[in-house]
């Protein structure tokens, strides 16, 4: 298990969890298993922005903590390496939001979190 | 509630990809509980299940066969992770050299598939699934009579997924 999962369920924030989100479970931890996160990213930055955590509860479940485990070295990577900040902070907002939340939440050093520009102003978002 | 399947005929998948996502789905079809009847989508070119009237939709074909078997046991289980990490994760790298894409099928074989009787769960059918994609010779010599339902299930997965000439290149 790792340090982050670990981390996550010392939190004791347990959650009853649906049929429907059981599947949701079941589909992104299928996809961080498989190795197709990257490939995945639109389809979650869409999932966060209908919802505050992945599975649609009100608290951060596992899967939020196994999904984030792929997914923060990636769009850490992207923003760092990229011209385009402002047009990443656009396209990405709702992970972002939900990185900047978890990376508290799971007490990344200070050192390794994602430094997120609040500040900046991004286009409106068309839906 | 009216349940809409979209079977894979993705151009970005692979045939052995779109193979093992068409056979979840048509597991899915066939073994489906009571309470969930099916409509073929067949403008959608990839695979999901939608709910009208709902915004519920899932675009993943293991976490289709599971909601529709209502079987979410084993989501943590080494059967599951290896049906996923390596089996199905070979899928996705069509260029995996064949012999490590045999010696993954027959651990699956030796290690997963020695007992594949019914009942079966939704663990056993995805690694039946994903295992059957990467060598369907190996899964029809070990398994020549299989269940009626999956044998029903395996036609029409074939039927949906269209052979296309560059796909013979494998």
């Amino acid at each position: 298990m790792s340090v982050l999962i670990e981390k996550f369920k010392s939190l004791s924030l347990s959650t009853e969890l649906n049929k429907e989100q059981l599947a949701q479970a079941a589909q992104w931890e299928s996809v961080v298993k498989s190795g197709q996160i990257q490939s995945h990213i639109d389809e979650l930055n869409l999932r966060l922005r209908d919802h505050s955590f992945i599975l649609g509860t009100l608290v951060p479940t596992e899967s939020d903590t196994v999904v984030f485990e792929s997914v923060f070295p990636l769009i850490k990577d992207l923003i760092a390496s990229s011209k385009d900040v402002k047009g990443h902070y656009a396209k990405f907002r709702h992970i972002l939001r939900w990185i900047a939340y978890l990376q508290e939440l799971l007490e990344i050093p200070n050192n390794d979190q994602l430094e997120i520009n609040s500040d900046l102003e991004l286009p409106r978002e068309v839906i | 509630m009216a349940f809409n399947l979209s079977f894979d005929r993705s151009k970005d998948h692979t045939y052995a990809l779109q193979l093992a996502n068409n056979i979840k789905l048509a597991f899915a079809q066939e073994l489906a509980g009571k309470e969930i009847k099916f409509s073929v989508n067949d403008e959608s070119a990839k695979p999901e299940l939608t709910v009208a009237g709902t915004d519920f939709r899932l675009f993943n074909t293991n976490a289709i066969l599971r909601y529709a078997l209502n079987d979410f046991e084993g989501l943590e289980s080494p059967e599951t992770h290896f049906a996923v990490s390596s089996l199905e994760a070979m899928l996705y790298h069509p260029s995996a050299p064949q012999e490590h894409v045999k010696e993954t099928v027959s651990k699956a074989l030796e290690n997963y598939l020695k007992e594949f009787q019914e009942p079966l769960s939704a663990t056993s059918l995805i690694t039946f699934a994903n295992a059957y994609a990467l060598s369907p010779e190996t899964l029809e010599s070990k398994f020549q009579k299989l269940p009626a339902s999956l044998s029903k299930a395996l036609s029409a997965a074939k039927s949906y997924t269209p052979r296309l000439s560059s796909s013979f290149k494998r």
